[in-house]
């Protein structure tokens, strides 16, 4: 087969699966032949509209850190969380961006070991901080400005790092905060975050509930995140949904999980002892719709003890991000 | 496909995806480097290219032998030649080593129905040298109105199943010649519809695959189906090469 092809002058690209865009090596050659038409032996390919679309997000070349244009399993995140201008916040603060690289770089390489695929170090960065008043906008929601972000997401890029960029909304529209971080939510390594934990209803105040989100709000946040994706053919994006209570998402099996273009990790936010932590751990997991990935987070103050990075990865199923606060 | 049906080999071709990056309209292509060999005429042999039917597409054949014949249908208008192999992963390595050098679309049969008895053919044993010059075949003929249908004897099943699609798929090439690669070419011959069969043994000192890439021949004369690596008793029956014209 492959000889035909190539008498007829085709680029003929081997693709391991059914999906060019998680070989680095197909995105390599796609982006090189820039096809004008592409013909595909073997039914896994899926649909014509469907290959189609995988094969333009190739030829562009842009991939992730790490490789290739999907990110799970191919891919396991490690990342300090936190917001640069407050320590108290997370360890992601707790030094200058310099030295959050390069500490970041070292949670990550005590996981490379113990994971089968490339272990990638992460920034989540709090975008929106949940405040204890109203703030100028009346949301109980502190907005980072973008200018103010860029920079830490730049030298992450640069550094070949992910970036989540972590909404705690109050009573802002999630969705409404989403799109104020499109500038760089259209960069390729930049991922969301939905603190539902901070997501207060209309009459609720901050610290006085443990806050939630219906369905219908991710879902809305889904559409919008996997549409600009798909607009700027862009690698696959993540999106993390924060939770440590099933009610924190209302619903959670109506989650649209449907989207290639997103990878939608349901990231366990427990915090205290080891038991009540994995206890936590299995009904979110359980609990959780098909088609997500899970992330663990670890607490340096609040965990008692801290997991060790091996204890992390013992987990089942096996998490795709884990955070460090 | 026997020996080609090993998971991982199967798995690798199942999803090999071909990006057409030349194929914006019918072309020229280049004749076979072996064309000038053996007194052959200077004239290229043009196989027609084409765009494929849509920008996008996506073969969903369940098996090799119909992957390669949707290769060959999206890419290819017309060839001279079109080389067939059986169904033996060693006759698939050798015949697209001959596609290579004819410009020639690779065909492939389908798996040989189960039960059928094949006789082993060592892929690397050497096609034994006819003598040169023609000399007619000593082994029963199909018959020109031979149903592409009918089976032949067990211990005479081909190494490999020629089916409806893979008879298409020649026919619309528009081949003047066949090669075949692992085959019997009796059999190969009288499988194909709208194939002129007309078998002589050739000149084992000619390459089989030079003398596929013949652009044109005299009345009378004939295509190649070249027999490599095929039964034994078939090579002992027609010494190895073959040659039929394509109508």
């Amino acid at each position: 087969m492959t000889e035909t092809a190539q008498i007829t002058g085709a680029t003929v690209v081997p693709v391991p699966g059914d999906d060019p865009r998680a070989d680095p090596t197909a995105i390599a050659a796609l982006s090189a032949a820039k096809p004008a038409s592409v013909v595909a032996a073997g039914a896994g390919f899926g649909p014509a509209s469907v290959l189609a679309y995988r094969v333009a997000v190739a030829a562009t070349g842009v991939q992730l850190p790490g490789g290739g244009q999907i990110l799970f399993p191919g891919h396991r995140l490690v990342a300090l969380y936190g917001h640069p201008e407050a320590p108290a916040l997370g360890a992601l603060g707790q030094q200058d961006l310099s030295a959050s690289i390069a500490r970041a770089r070292q949670m990550a390489a005590r996981y490379q070991a113990l994971s089968s695929v490339p272990v990638i170090p992460a920034f989540e960065i709090i975008a929106t901080v949940a405040l204890g008043f109203p703030g100028p906008d009346g949301t109980y929601s502190g907005v980072s400005s973008v200018a103010s972000l860029r920079p830490w997401v730049e030298r992450a890029t640069a550094a070949r790092f992910y970036v989540v960029l972590d909404l705690q909304p109050g009573r802002a529209s999630l969705l409404a905060q989403a799109k104020m971080y499109e500038p760089l939510l259209a960069m390729p390594n930049v991922g969301l975050a939905l603190d539902a934990e901070w997501k207060l209803q209309p009459h609720q105040l901050p610290l006085q509930q443990i806050g939630s989100v219906s369905i219908r709000e991710v879902n809305s946040v889904v559409r919008w995140l996997a549409g600009l994706t798909a607009e700027l053919h862009l690698p696959q994006k993540l999106l993390v949904l924060h939770q440590f209570r099933l009610s924190m998402i209302q619903d959670e099996q109506g989650l649209d999980t449907g989207d290639a273009d997103l990878a939608i990790v349901v990231h366990m936010d427990g915090q205290g002892t080891q038991g009540m932590k994995l206890e936590t751990w299995n009904a979110v997991t359980a609990a959780a719709p098909r088609g997500v990935f899970f992330g663990w987070k670890n607490f340096f103050v609040k965990d008692h003890p801290l997991a060790s990075p091996q204890n992390t990865m013992s987990k089942q199923p096996q998490p795709v991000m884990i955070s460090y606060q | 496909m026997r020996g080609r049906r090993s998971g991982t080999f199967l798995a690798a071709l199942s999803v090999v995806a071909f990006g057409v990056t030349a194929c914006s309209g019918a072309r020229p292509m280049a004749a076979s480097p072996a064309q000038p060999q053996l007194g052959i005429p200077r004239q290229p042999v043009v196989a027609r290219t084409h765009a494929p039917s849509a920008a996008t597409v996506v073969l969903t054949g369940s098996s090799d032998d119909q992957l390669a014949a949707g290769v060959a249908q999206q890419l290819f208008l017309s060839a001279p030649v079109a080389v067939v192999s059986a169904d033996d992963l060693d006759a698939v390595n050798a015949a697209a080593t001959d596609a290579r050098r004819l410009g020639a679309p690779l065909l492939l049969t389908a798996p040989a129905p189960p039960g059928s008895a094949q006789a082993p053919a060592p892929p690397s044993a050497p096609v034994p040298a006819a003598p040169p010059g023609p000399r007619p075949s000593p082994g029963p003929r199909p018959s020109p109105g031979h149903p592409p249908s009918a089976k032949p004897p067990p211990a005479l099943a081909p190494p490999g199943t020629i089916t409806p699609a893979l008879r298409t798929e020649i026919t619309n090439l528009h081949p003047r010649d066949v090669l075949a690669v692992g085959l019997p070419a009796r059999v190969l011959s009288a499988r194909l519809p709208g194939v002129q069969r007309r078998l002589r043994a050739r000149c084992a000192a000619r390459d089989g695959a030079a003398a596929a890439a013949q652009p044109r021949r005299r009345p009378g004369s004939a295509g190649s189906f070249r027999g490599h690596g095929g039964h034994d008793r078939d090579r002992a029956d027609h010494g190895g090469h073959r040659g039929a014209r394509a109508r």
